[in-house]
């Protein structure tokens, strides 16, 4: 994983940057641990408060908020409703309308009457009412870590974070990793040499899908630090308006045992445990720019292919979908309220880049953390 | 002989170099520089071929809507600023029939661009009405391009390169829209010759007018909501009440803002503009005491925008008015949610869903509902069925909210008058923040 962008935490001098890096298990890491564990079964609203108030503990925010990204990515938050909560307000505001609900006995009549048809308590009905928002959400279950795991896991996704401003990646290693090898023959703009020591040179072009970037160095830096020697060097712009071009080296026998990935983060466990879904020559739908990256050609290029072989697509800007498809998608699409779940239903389709085809629908995203709970929605 | 094509948002000059005022011999140019092309090159009758304008072939349109005077004059005056130019209308006014009537005399390809899916629709459903032929819209999944398309911002970006040839009038309704960065291709990438901008208010503060005049036009016409009242619009009375912090929620603001205030003194800063309080953020990334100041402000202005007093006022405020349908709107979604379930009023924001929010507003229309708490999102952008009251719980600085909220009320009716109360918290920095909001 990596952590939200505006909590990366680096220092910079002549030419060099570094992550700040948590080099030894601070207090704030077990407060942190404590507060989710004591948020079980509590509201995710609740939750959140405890956590803005750990800011002013003395720690840098962006320490303690990207600590608390990483817990929320081993945390379960569920919502809880004896009736759909869309149908308790209905019920609720339809007969609270006739008169205006100013004081406390006022408020319980209305509530009673509603509960009482629905076979409810008050306080269950209460509790139902806004049950779909994300503050409402209870906290389920926490995958509590040690907090030395946490001190490595917050600086391994610290580094990732950071990382996602590369313009180029030298990865030298020892040892074999299958998947990292067929990993590294799907990136075009990779140089793979040498067979017992490896070396590999990624070279990258700025982006502004800096999610979409982090994500891909994840999954290959997550199978290379697991290796027994491994040695990275890096040229980064951070941030982009910046520049300067920083460099940035770290190895196994140093700064990398300061380093571990999280295992439980669901998105690395996908990412890594299933095999990779071969794509049809076109899809059901497909994101231009991103097919003619992985293929190494232009866009136009892409474009003039599909219009040889006769396909129809819709064209949703740079987002092609096929007629059949298209109905399906935007019903199902509504159906979804985060982005986890978006981004799960589309990539499942084939789709790379989910937020092009957010966008060609029509959604926006009240960004959150962790990412995969942001909201989706469309005015 | 010169020939002009279009690609890809830009117009290629294939042969001589075109040179235009202030630039430098260039064989291409940003597609919005089309009409100047075109003039110039009529003016020095040098011979071109046009094939950049690849524009949709419209049928005849004729519409029975009819103009009122104030609007006869803005489409007066943008036809005679050569078809191009910012309309200032407030909400209510009609800015959609001056457009309509516009495309009528016109009558050329039409690309309206609006902000939000809500919008395509209601404007899918004037235009057809008005011209009764079919309206093409993109955006929220559907790709139809007709002679008359409707299209919003992200979708007119999206496929700007594709279509941008084909429209030769382009209508940006709520314009101030156009000035973020990622918007301002829309306009630069459409070689449309006539431009319309509409809006409620044009703030220099929020929209940088000289990249609206070099895109869309200078502001042809303006007009107020005091213009109108009580002709066009409802009569309406704003009401600011003064409210006094509780004793304790006074001394912990006191605290909080003194925090903020002497980390200004200690640094000597001034925050004059809303660019100084940029810079002020931007000190909390690297210095933790700015950090605690900022947090220390907004914690202030919490307590101020979210008084127990002003909720009291609020209750007592719908006793005595319960037959008024009422929007009362907030900064934030929390308050509205609070509120919501202390008061049982059905809640619209923007974590809404969609279907909830059209059977909440369709009650309200209906007067099953008679309040709806929200906080910004109804501001613009959704057409909100007529109410008599808005109560401001709190707001931001700006005007143009100020307005569009305002507007909300002032759809007139026989015998209507509208109320709009404004709650501000006494000796707080909210004060300062209504008479900014009211400034003109």
């Amino acid at each position: 994983m990596n952590l939200p962008f505006e909590h990366i935490r680096m220092y910079r001098r002549q030419g060099v940057i570094k992550p700040v890096f948590i080099r030894e298990p601070l207090g704030i890491l077990d407060t942190l641990i404590a507060v989710f564990k004591d948020h079980r079964e509590k509201k995710r609203g609740q939750l959140n408060e405890v956590v803005s108030d750990c800011e002013h503990l003395g720690y840098d925010f962006r320490m303690v908020r990207g600590i608390a990204s990483v817990l929320e990515s081993r945390s379960l938050f569920q919502s809880r409703s004896s009736i759909p909560p869309l149908d308790a307000r209905r019920q609720v505001f339809t007969e609270a309308a006739a008169s205006v609900v100013a004081s406390k006995n006022e408020r319980l009549r209305v509530l009673e009457a509603v509960a009482e048809r629905n076979g409810l308590t008050v306080e269950m009905l209460e509790d139902n009412l806004y049950a779909d928002l994300e503050d409402e959400q209870y906290l389920v279950d926490f995958n509590e870590p040690s907090n030395e795991e946490l001190m490595r896991y917050y600086n391994y996704a610290n580094m990732i974070a950071l990382l996602a401003y590369s313009l180029r990646l030298e990865i030298r290693y020892s040892g074999s990793d299958e998947y990292l090898e067929n990993l590294l023959k799907r990136i075009k703009t990779a140089e793979v040499s040498g067979t017992n020591r490896k070396k590999v040179v990624i070279e990258l072009k700025p982006t502004r899908r800096l999610g979409q970037r982090a994500s891909r160095i994840d999954e290959i830096l997550s199978r290379v630090i697991a290796l027994p020697e491994w040695r990275l060097k890096t040229n980064i712009k951070y941030p982009q308006r910046y520049k300067t071009v920083c460099t940035f080296e770290i190895d196994s026998g140093g700064d990398g045992k300061l380093l571990a990935v999280d295992r439980s983060d669901p998105e690395t466990i996908i990412e890594i445990g299933l095999p990779k879904k071969k794509l049809y020559k076109y899809g059901d739908i497909l994101v231009v720019d991103d097919l003619a990256r992985r293929q190494g050609v232009t866009a136009a290029q892409i474009l003039k292919e599909i219009s040889e072989e006769g396909s129809k697509y819709i064209d949703l800007g740079g987002v092609l979908v096929s007629s059949k498809k298209h109905q399906e998608i935007e019903a199902n699409l509504k159906t979804l309220n985060t982005l986890g779940e978006a981004q799960t239903y589309l990539r499942a389709l084939g789709v790379g880049d989910f937020m092009a085809v957010l966008e060609s629908f029509g959604y926006q995203i009240e960004w959150s953390k962790p990412r995969r709970n942001s909201k989706i929605y469309r005015l | 002989m010169r020939e002009l094509n279009y690609s890809r948002g830009q117009i290629v000059v294939d042969g001589e170099p075109v040179y235009l005022d202030q630039l430098e011999p260039m064989n291409s140019f940003p597609a919005y520089m089309y009409h100047q092309i075109i003039q110039h090159l009529e003016k020095s009758g040098e011979p071109y071929r046009d094939n950049a304008a690849q524009l949709l072939e419209t049928p005849r349109l004729k519409t029975t809507f009819q103009l009122r005077d104030y609007q006869s004059s803005a489409l007066k005056y943008w036809t005679q600023a050569d078809c191009r130019g910012i309309v200032v209308l407030p909400t209510g006014s009609g800015k959609t029939v001056l457009a309509v009537k516009a495309i009528e005399e016109q009558q050329c390809s039409t690309l309206v661009v609006v902000p939000t899916l809500v919008l395509v629709d209601q404007w899918r459903q004037v235009l057809e009405q008005a011209f009764n032929i079919p309206i093409g819209a993109l955006g929220g999944g559907k790709e139809e391009i007709e002679p008359l398309t409707v299209s919003t911002y992200d979708s007119a970006r999206l496929r700007a390169r594709k279509l941008g040839n084909l429209f030769d009038f382009i209508v940006f309704d709520e314009v101030h829209h156009l000035t973020a960065p990622s918007n301002r291709r829309i306009a630069e990438r459409y070689l449309a010759r006539k431009r319309m901008g509409l809006t409620a208010t044009l703030q220099k503060a929020e929209a940088p007018l000289e990249i609206l005049e070099e895109l869309v036009g200078p502001k042809v016409f303006e007009l107020g909501v005091t213009d109108l009242a009580g002709s066009h619009l409802a009569d309406f009375t704003v009401k600011t009440i003064r409210l006094p912090l509780s004793a304790a929620e006074q001394f912990e603001y006191n605290r909080q803002y003194n925090i903020y205030r002497d980390y200004l003194k200690k640094r000597n800063l001034q925050i004059r503009s809303s660019r100084d309080y940029l810079n002020f953020v931007k000190r909390t990334g690297r210095d933790p005491e700015a950090r605690r100041a900022l947090t220390a402000r907004n914690q202030a202005m919490d307590i101020a925008l979210n008084s127990s007093s002003k909720i009291a006022y609020l209750k007592q405020l719908l006793k005595s008015n319960p037959g008024e349908k009422t929007l009362i709107f907030t900064s934030h979604n929390k308050l509205v949610y609070n509120l919501s379930k202390e008061m049982l009023i059905p809640a619209i924001t923007h974590q809404t869903p969609q279907e909830e929010r059209e059977d909440i507003l369709g009650r309200f229309h209906s007067g099953d509902y008679k309040r709806i708490l929200t906080s910004r999102v109804l501001d613009e952008g959704v057409d909100v069925p007529d109410a008599s009251m808005a109560v401001i719980l709190s707001g931001s600085g700006s005007n143009r909210q100020f307005v569009q909220r305002l507007g909300r009320i002032l759809r007139k009716s026989p015998g209507k008058e509208a109320f709009l109360f404004e709650l501000v918290s006494q000796g707080t920095a909210e004060v300062y923040m209504s008479y900014r909001r009211k400034r003109q």
